[in-house]
């Protein structure tokens, strides 16, 4: 909220609103400006899409009804176009069969024209936290990734067969080493995954593999 | 509280401007349709050379009402939801400390820009139901009869249906509104075809007829051998929302009868002797001929 303008632009949010309506539009901007949050506005699913998305968490306010194609039909493609945004779908004419389709689509909140403009920012923070959320669980991911793959070849059999269960000894006779280079390469392994105890080890070697 | 005391203040000047709006939907959507109806009849006169012309009076059929409520809906929640969430700004602007008070006064212009905007649909739409008495002029009805015979006449065909035409010659000149009248014949004779199409009786048949109905009246008929009346349905037959169609919206006929009271006629229904309906409807003839 009180993030001054001049704060770093890739973590500051950013909220799309798509709507054929320009009055909607700036209104939503407007509402939106006087929360502090930045928006950019487009007039069709077209001009969103030829739009270079900054790597900001950010919110997609989707109108239903604009001509060219729909919101409704584009919030069903988007995961196949890699979008990943939490979107918010307004319409000027909704009812339920609509609002379920909405929800089945993806989106996170289905908002029928007029609605309330507390509804629509609680919609849009949820929204902005959902991004966040998934963007610092990817970017943990890729630390995670990149911090498996400085480990020498050595050091990532002892970890794995540490995370197995194994106890040096039996580690030591499997990968035919002595004890004491398990020891090395356990405690080297450990050092370069940042982790200070087995039950982390063990927690980051598990997410990698599930990720 | 005093914010939430506003807020229903506004949630409730909203439910008035939508209970206004509720308040004249028959109205709207009757002069809707009809307007609609004329501006794609009048399209399907001049383009019948080139398009299809059961392909334009059915799609006369479908944009008349169905899609239109969700139109207007659609016409007035836009304004609507940008007077409230520029409302919603104005507020949030005005609780800053300071208070941003140029940035309110642009949120709150912009509140009455589009509370104005609202305000010219309604009055744009209710402007179709009131506004506009027939235009009157001096036409002969059989003319018009087979002009809209042949706008349908792809349908009949395709339908396989019998087509029977008993238009009295020489009759008067009827004074009417020419295109209303269309609509209402195009619209009876949709009817007869459908009502027709949802028969299982072997017998396909639309008859026409024109004739005088007293000294000062002219009187047409499509009469139809499909299913016609239950008990207790003539009753309802012109009332607004009331329908027998599966995906019937129960308007065509409540505008058909506001068409012809409008333009000083009478509309009734009859059981078909043999089966089916009988719509009818009587109009003035043009005022120098019957004096």
């Amino acid at each position: 909220m009180n993030t001054p303008p001049s704060a770093d632009e890739a973590s500051e949010p950013i909220v799309y609103v798509v709507d054929d309506d320009r009055s909607v539009g700036a209104s939503l901007e407007d509402l939106l400006a006087s929360v502090s949050l930045r928006t950019r506005l487009f007039g069709s699913v077209q001009d969103f899409l030829s739009f270079e998305l900054p790597a900001a968490p950010s919110c997609l306010v989707l109108d239903v009804r604009m001509p060219g194609q729909s919101g409704m039909d584009f919030l069903g493609h988007m995961s196949e176009l890699g979008l990943h945004l939490p979107t918010v779908v307004i319409t000027g004419h909704g009812d339920i069969a609509m609002g379920v389709k909405a929800m089945k689509v993806g989106a996170i909140e289905f908002l029928t024209k007029p609605f309330r403009d507390q509804d629509l920012l609680d919609a849009v923070y949820h929204g902005i936290e959902i991004d966040r959320a998934r963007r610092a669980r990817e970017a943990t991911d890729a630390e995670l990734h990149q911090r498996w793959a400085s480990l020498s070849p050595g050091e990532q059999d002892v970890a794995r067969l540490v995370v197995d269960g194994l106890l040096n000894k039996q580690i030591a006779a499997d990968l035919d080493v002595s004890e004491i280079t398990v020891k090395v390469r356990r405690a080297s392994a450990m050092r370069k995954l940042g982790a200070r105890t087995l039950a982390e080890l063990i927690r980051q070697i598990d997410r990698m593999s599930s990720a | 509280m005093k914010l939430g005391q506003k807020l229903l203040q506004f949630r409730r000047s909203q439910a008035f401007v939508l209970a206004l709006l509720a308040g004249t939907m028959a109205v709207i959507f009757v002069a809707i349709g009809v307007t609609t109806y004329l501006s794609l009849k009048l399209v399907a006169a001049e383009a019948a050379a080139h398009e299809s012309r059961e392909h334009l009076l059915r799609m006369a059929r479908v944009t008349s009402l169905g899609e239109l409520t969700a139109s207007i809906a659609h016409e007035v929640n836009q304004p609507l939801a940008a007077v409230v969430t520029s409302a919603g700004a104005c507020r949030r602007w005005l609780a800053h400390d300071p208070p941003s008070v140029e940035n309110a006064q642009r949120a709150a212009d912009r509140v009455v820009e589009q509370a104005n905007r609202a305000s010219a649909v309604i009055a744009r739409v209710r402007g179709f139901a009131s506004g506009k008495p027939p235009q009157k002029t001096v036409f002969d009805f059989n003319d018009l009869v087979h002009e809209i015979v042949t706008l349908a006449r792809g349908q009949i065909d395709d339908d396989d249906i019998a087509l029977r035409l008993y238009l009295r010659d020489g009759l008067p000149m009827v004074e009417a509104d020419r295109v209303q009248i269309g609509q209402v014949l195009g619209n009876l004779l949709l009817n007869a075809m459908e009502a027709i199409g949802t028969s299982a009786e072997p017998a396909r048949e639309v008859e026409i007829t024109s004739e005088m109905h007293g000294p000062g009246r002219i009187r047409f008929s499509v009469a139809d051998s499909g299913v016609g009346f239950r008990p207790g349905e003539v009753e309802h037959l012109f009332d607004a929302f009331w329908t027998t169609k599966k995906d019937g919206i129960g308007l065509g006929l409540t505008i058909s009868r506001s068409i012809i009271e409008a333009n000083g006629g009478h509309i009734w229904a009859e059981a078909n002797e043999s089966g089916g309906a009988v719509f009818l409807f009587s109009l003035p003839v043009e005022a120098r001929t019957s004096a």
